[in-house]
């Protein structure tokens, strides 16, 4: 195994990583925000559970490994550009806490640094769009029409229920649906790098095409976005959690399992979608369902404005990375010490305006009523 | 170019059913615990059942519930 090939399996590892703390606000945002777990417990077991998830399925990674880009057309170099590509945006959304989607950033990264070194036809522009693009572009629809139906559902059938048992029920239920995300998540977001790696190794031979990912890929990948998402993203949990709206205990689960509906049918067919525009939208949808004036749009804005960013700006920062990597070791050397550098001034940035466990919750979680109450 | 309608149809399908199943079955949960706590005085006319009656609702729909999430795990696991 060649220098260039190591350095691109532990790119593709501090991609992992940097997945983890960028999403763990997806499973546990909500019940942070309820008061269900507490912020450092939360982020524990959705560390623990992304881990067990990433054993879970390979389906993804072979739609990532075979089919996205000609793996006959690109070389490590080029993956390597990809993945720089999208840890810099990544970076650069979670410092100013915006969801935006990791998928995207990595499926952008890797379509521009195919572009820049083999052209339009070194992508499967048909596998981009029907297994990645479209599915991506609709899960958060479907999911905030899903969550819409289940909030409705949710509070017309507790409407007359106990005050204390409803908050208690639904608080004990949010611990299983929060779980069921990370769950998810490890399968649905593990697999992307397990798929990139396995790429990789199928661009220099050492594993015959369209094979699926070696058990210790599966693993490694595992280990690096549970280790993200236990250091916890504070920023986006916050965003997700306390600034779209007020959500309350009922709203949080039904979010939270519309959120791993989608995601594992999802991944069952092989579909890579972003788990963040699946909650993100779930949560949304949980909102309007419940009291749809009590949605900030002003939030939610921004994150649609970084959503559509994200294909194109990562895909920039991809091409630019690929194009230096590819003109030798001297331009590998060069881009890794640009995103090293750029890392460092982000996490100095993220130091002036810390968000920690502490301070996740600004304000204290509104307590659940039924809809008719609290309307 | 290919989309697959189809699969991404039974996503949709599948997630709502599911979702609102799962849904549906904690909250007649939790309405039916809640007659544990509510005393016989302050019962509305949707909480007209005994404690026991409450608590064997709540515990069916859990049960339901615990079926689905294993059904879902099993699906992936599977393949």
């Amino acid at each position: 195994m060649s220098a260039v090939v190591i350095a691109v399996i532990l790119t593709a590892l501090v991609f992992d990583f940097t997945n983890g703390f960028h999403d763990t606000a997806n499973a546990m945002a909500t019940s942070i925000a309820t008061g269900a777990l507490r912020p450092r417990v939360a982020v524990l077991l959705a560390g623990v559970l992304n881990l067990l998830g990433a054993f879970l399925s390979v389906q993804v990674a072979l739609t990532i490994s075979s089919g996205l880009v000609e793996e006959t057309r690109i070389t490590p170099e080029v993956i390597f550009g990809g993945l720089v590509g999208a840890i810099l945006w990544n970076l650069l959304t979670w410092l100013r806490g915006l969801p935006s989607s990791s998928s995207h950033a990595l499926f952008g990264g890797l379509i521009g640094a195919t572009w820049v070194f083999a052209g339009s036809s070194g992508i499967n522009v048909s596998t981009a769009v029907g297994k990645v693009l479209v599915p991506l572009a609709l899960s958060p629809i479907v999911a905030g029409v899903v969550a819409i139906a289940g909030t409705r559902v949710a509070y017309r059938i507790a409407a007359h229920a106990d005050r204390r048992t409803l908050i208690r029920g639904f608080r004990l239920a949010q611990v299983v649906s929060a779980s069921m995300v990370a769950l998810a998540h490890g399968t649905n977001d593990a697999q992307k790098t397990m798929g990139v790696i396995t790429l990789t190794l199928v661009t220099v031979g050492l594993l015959p095409a369209h094979t699926g990912p070696p058990l210790w890929v599966v693993a490694a990948c595992g280990l690096a976005i549970a280790s993200g998402t236990a250091s916890g993203g504070w920023r986006i949990v916050r965003t997700l959690g306390r600034r779209i709206s007020d959500i309350q205990s009922p709203q949080g689960f039904v979010a939270e399992t519309g959120t791993t509906a989608v995601v594992l049918s999802a991944a069952h067919l092989g579909f890579a979608l972003s788990t963040t525009h699946v909650t993100t939208g779930a949560i949304l949808g949980a909102a309007i369902g419940r009291h749809p004036a009590a949605v900030r749009w002003g939030p939610v804005a921004r994150m649609a404005l970084a959503w559509l960013l994200t294909l194109p700006a990562s895909a920039m920062l991809g091409a630019l990375a690929a194009w230096t990597a590819a003109r030798g070791t001297a331009g590998t050397v060069l881009v890794a010490a640009v995103l090293t550098t750029v890392a460092g001034i982000i996490y100095s940035l993220s130091r002036r305006t810390p968000v920690t466990a502490a301070t996740v919750n600004d304000a204290s979680p509104a307590l659940p009523v039924p809809a008719r109450v609290a309307a | 170019m290919t989309i697959d309608w189809t699969s991404l149809l039974t996503v949709f399908a599948a997630s709502i059913g599911s979702t609102v199943a799962v849904v549906m079955l904690v909250a007649t949960a939790v309405l039916g615990l809640s007659a544990r706590t509510t005393r016989p005085d302050m019962r509305t006319r949707h909480s007209m059942i005994s404690p026991t009656s409450g608590t064997a609702v709540a515990a069916i729909c859990l049960s339901g519930v615990a079926m689905i999430i294993l059904y879902g795990l099993c699906e992936i696991v599977g393949r």
